[in-house]
């Protein structure tokens, strides 16, 4: 079970979304989620059909716009890129993610040196 | 706060724009789709591997299609769209029962509305002056004397002014179409008092309000819309008014009434009301005084205040009519005073429109307790694929509330075309009546009223309906939802309840309304002591500067008579000061010459007519004894005056023995030459025919020739054909001279009658539209009732009951049910009727026979209604009956 992929928690994946978009500037749908899967080494479990609740739900919070345009290999797609509160929100969320990354990870590792 | 609005209207948007929105959501994912299995092919599968694996990696298409959806929208806001749709289709299906709901909702709103407009407007909403509850009223029968004096010593009012009690005609004269005008006069600081302006000029100056001050009028916006042309240069014009040149000063707004609803001008000088002698008017109490209450005293003060004055006035002036040491006068808020009159009639009238609301909702939500019953197989089926039972409820209420939402709609309009109607009733002169209208307030007073009822006729059935055994209606043998168990048979479950509750509500509303029409009934049965048909009556009013002597005033008089008398068709033609059914009568203190002097405020008020010879004719009344006027009695020879009996029977109380009142003498007003009784006439209805007949004095028109006066002409055809004539006939006497008011006794007549009238129509009406709703009711939960127990019907006939035992048992229901109702509604009407009292005429509130023939009226009703179902009973073969199930 170790190889299992992980379950994202909720809310993860709009983060996600908005850094790969920060990152690698104008993306389609299917990019986005490939990128996602590249980065986290397939160890992320996704669906690739659920990217697009998170990107609907992002272009009406206004972080994300959106354009139909064409890809390198001619074909019609819609790309997605970060708009300027989108970045403000980007930053703000991996400050918390970060923080909440260190408590917990401080948190576990003196659960486990307490057992020793 | 920004950002959450912003997607909340984002997601409404969506909502809206469903199928765009899923096309492209449709192309997007194509797209990616393309995208995966072209990387797929390049990594050398081949290509259905490459699609399987490119939709295995995408997840359910579906799914992610529904998750978007959810996250771009609303999602209860779908379901909403869906049970609408549904709902729509629904009610287009069953189209009558659609109507049948749609046309009683929208009765019981529309009554409901238009009745809140009117109290709405009539009691509810604050007068339309600034800081209106220190408006206050102080006296309305205050002599000038008295009036100056609470003026002089009063400390409780910024500004105290007062108005002559009612309008006064005077002739517009010297334009082309020369009419009657009606004018009140107030105290120059009228408009200061209310805290009003004029639309354009200005209002009276404090030295306008003197007799020596040249003569100046404020028009209403009315008349300088008619009259002048909305021209902005009539200020500073001259019109001429009652033989006198008036300046015109100012035009007030369109919507200002003060103190009255229909005066066109304003003039200053209030005690000078040209409708009393001039000699007469320092002791005339005919002057209302309101004023300004200060901002530091209290209502209490107020009164404590005027207690003490009016006690040092009645001591001061004893002999002042409107000297009252008994009778402590109050200070009313003006708005009070206004409307006390109508207050109970309104909220009355409410109450009323309400029941008839409630017997709708009862009535619809019965109609929807058996329509779930028909359907209860669609919801089963629904339930058993998966609809919970708020679904099912949501869906059941959105069905009721969007028959209330249109039901409402339509209400409102029918209330808005009532408005109309309601505004321009001449039956009562309702206060206010000018700021009736459609506003918000009543706008959301209707759609509460619509939610509230959806709530209450959709909430019951609806609950009742999504409880539904599932198993059994499906295998069709299941009872209904709402049946009721043997042990609520007799009441028939909720849907008798319902019933019961409308047919008291109906009994109550019809023995109201059968006492109003009994009252009226009895109204017209009251002799009024005179012929009222083929009477035209009409009102003059004489310039007192070209009419500036009593010669000249007897004068006109006697050719107008004379010359009306010739024409063909006149049998009779005659000149009074006011003619019976006047809204106002005018009165005078009486005392037997010859005794010792009372104050003028302890002798009886009698009711002066002043008249012309043909009078009596015209009018058709009989004298009893003595003679009437002749054309002898002139100012030239000894006064003289003709009584009723009622007067006769104040001061020779063993009439007609005893001694004979002809030759006798009285003294009349502050007249200290007394007057010779020269014959008695019949009492006469003055005011109305439930009114009862006052003492009154008839004083022959040649002594004492009022300065307008009514006409009287009695005719041999219809009377409003001849009114052109009379006024032909007076336009030969005088070119300037205009008439107004014209119209017949019998409108007179009616109109004397108007609250009554009104009342009994209006109550009339909802009791009526009570009753048939309720009717249908009965018939409906009867005819439910033997629908569902066809069964056993059949089992009772193959056990042997006879077609007789059937009906008897089927009507017997029937009446048990509605006779719960009428115990329930006689009750009702006992405790609430006593509020009619003031509009009832020689009936008791109580009167038994109203009660009785009202509850065999409804127990009749309910005979009918339960027979017709009971009918159908008896048609049932028992032997198919019994195959069915």
């Amino acid at each position: 079970m170790a190889e299992s992929k992980l379950d994202l928690l909720p809310g993860t994946l709009d983060l996600m979304v908005l850094q790969t978009l920060a990152a690698m500037g104008s993306l389609h749908g299917y990019g986005v989620a490939r990128r996602i899967e590249q980065v986290s080494g397939n160890t992320v479990f996704l669906n690739q059909g659920t990217i697009y609740a998170s990107l609907v739900r992002l272009q009406q919070r206004g972080w994300i716009a959106a354009a139909w345009g064409t890809s390198d290999n001619n074909r019609k797609a819609k790309f997605y890129s970060i708009t300027r509160s989108g970045r403000k929100q980007l930053s703000q969320d991996a400050a918390y993610w970060r923080r909440l990354a260190g408590v917990m990870g401080k948190l576990l590792s003196v659960e486990r040196g307490g057992g020793q | 706060m920004i950002a959450w609005l912003r997607q909340f209207f984002d997601r409404l948007r969506s909502s809206f724009s469903s199928t765009r929105l899923d096309a492209d959501l449709k192309a997007e994912m194509a797209a990616h789709l393309e995208f995966a299995v072209d990387e797929n092919l390049q990594r050398g599968m081949s290509p259905e591997e490459a699609r399987r694996q490119a939709l295995i990696r995408f997840g359910g298409v579906e799914q992610a299609r529904l998750q978007q959806r959810e996250a771009r929208a609303l999602p209860f806001l779908d379901i909403l769209r869906q049970d609408l749709r549904y709902a729509l289709r629904k009610l287009w299906r069953d189209r009558i029962f659609t109507l049948v709901a749609l046309l009683i909702l929208a009765l019981g709103v529309g009554a409901n509305t238009a009745m809140f407009s009117v109290i709405r407007a009539v009691l509810l909403k604050p007068l339309p002056y600034s800081d209106p509850d220190r408006l206050v009223l102080i006296a309305d029968g205050a002599t000038p004397i008295h009036f100056d004096e609470l003026k002089a010593t009063s400390r409780s009012y910024t500004e105290i002014g007062a108005y002559a009690n009612d309008t006064e005609d005077m002739a517009f004269s010297g334009v082309s179409a020369p009419e009657i005008l009606k004018a009140a006069r107030v105290s120059a600081n009228f408009l200061q008092i209310l805290g009003e302006h004029t639309l354009i000029g200005r209002g009276f100056l404090p030295q306008e309000d003197t007799p020596a001050a040249p003569a100046v009028a404020i028009i209403s916006a009315k008349l300088w819309q008619r009259r002048f042309n909305r021209d902005p240069l009539v200020i500073g014009q001259t019109m001429m008014l009652a033989g006198t040149p008036h300046t015109i000063i100012g035009v007030l707004p369109p919507q200002f009434q003060f103190p009255f609803s229909n005066e066109d001008l304003w003039i200053t000088q209030p005690a000078e009301w040209s409708v009393i002698a001039p000699q007469g008017r320092p002791l005339s109490p005919i002057l209302s005084v309101f004023a300004r209450l200060k901002p530091t005293v209290s209502l209490q003060q107020a009164n404590a205040e005027l207690l003490v004055l009016n006690q040092q006035y009645a001591s001061a002036h004893p002999g002042m009519l409107d000297a009252k040491p008994d009778e402590p006068e109050h200070v009313a808020r003006f708005k009070e005073s206004l409307i006390s009159d109508v207050r109970s009639e309104l909220w009355m009238l409410f109450a009323a429109v309400g029941s008839v609301l409630l017997i709708v909702c009862a009535n619809l939500a019965s109609l929807l307790l058996a329509r779930a019953t028909s359907r209860s197989r669609e919801l089963a089926v629904r339930a058993a694929i998966g609809a919970g039972r708020g679904r099912i409820v949501g869906q059941l209420l959105t069905e009721s509330a969007l028959l209330a939402v249109l039901g409402g709609a339509s209400g409102v309009l029918l209330a808005m075309g009532s408005l109309n109607g309601l505004r321009h009733i001449t039956l009562v002169d309702l206060p206010r009546a000018g700021e009736i209208r459609m506003d918000s307030a009543v706008l959301g007073f209707a759609a509460a009223l619509s939610l509230f009822t959806s709530i209450l006729f959709g909430l019951v059935p609806a609950l009742a309906a999504s409880r539904t055994d599932l198993a059994g209606v499906l295998r069709g043998s299941g009872e209904a939802p709402g049946t009721a168990s043997s042990r609520s048979r007799l009441w028939f479950g909720p849907r008798g309840l319902l019933v019961m509750g409308q047919v008291a509500l109906s009994v109550t509303l019809m023995i109201a309304a059968a006492l109003l029409i009994e009252s009226l009934a009895r109204v017209y049965r009251v002799d009024p002591g005179f012929q009222t048909s083929h009477l035209l009556a009409m009102n003059i009013a004489l310039s007192p500067t070209r009419y500036d002597k009593d010669e000249k005033k007897a004068r006109f008089y006697q050719e107008l008579t004379e010359r009306l008398q010739s024409l063909p068709g006149v049998l009779s033609a005659a000149v009074t000061l006011k003619l019976p059914m006047s809204d106002t009568w005018m009165g005078a203190p009486v005392q037997l010459a010859g005794t010792a002097p009372m104050e003028l405020n302890k002798r009886p008020i009698a009711i002066i007519q002043d008249i012309s010879p043909a009078y009596f004719p015209t009018m058709q009344i009989a004298m009893k004894r003595g003679r009437e006027f002749t054309a002898h009695d002139n100012v030239s020879s000894v006064a003289v005056a003709i009584v009723n009996e009622n007067l006769v029977r104040l001061f020779w109380p063993q009439y007609p023995s005893g001694t004979n009142p002809i030759g006798q003498h009285i003294l009349i007003g502050s007249n200290p030459q007394p007057a010779e009784i020269v014959g008695i006439a019949p009492n006469v209805r003055q005011y109305s025919r439930d009114d009862d007949p006052k003492p009154e004095v008839y004083l022959p028109c040649a002594q004492k020739p009022p300065a307008s006066a009514m006409l009287a002409v009695r005719t041999d055809g219809t009377p409003q054909s001849f009114a052109d004539a009379v006024r032909k006939q007076i336009l030969l006497i005088d070119g300037d001279q205009p008439v107004s008011a014209v119209t017949t006794m019998d409108e007179m007549v009616e109109a004397s009658e108007g609250p009554l009238r009104l009342m009994m129509m209006l109550l009339g009406t909802f009791a009526g539209v009570a009753t048939l709703i309720a009717t249908v009711g009965i018939y409906g939960v009867i005819a439910y009732s033997v629908g569902r127990r066809t069964k056993e019907m059949g089992i009772r006939r193959a056990l042997g009951a006879q077609q007789r035992d059937i009906l008897s048992l089927i009507v017997g229901e029937g009446l048990r049910l509605v006779l719960a109702g009428v115990l329930l509604g006689l009750t009702g009407a006992w405790a609430l009727t006593r509020l009619l009292q003031d509009l009832l005429f020689r009936v008791s509130p109580t009167d038994p026979v109203t009660f009785i023939s009202i509850a065999i009226l409804f127990v009749a009703v309910a005979f009918v209604a339960s027979y017709l179902p009971a009918r159908r009973a008896i048609g049932i073969d028992p032997m198919a009956a019994l195959r069915v199930g």
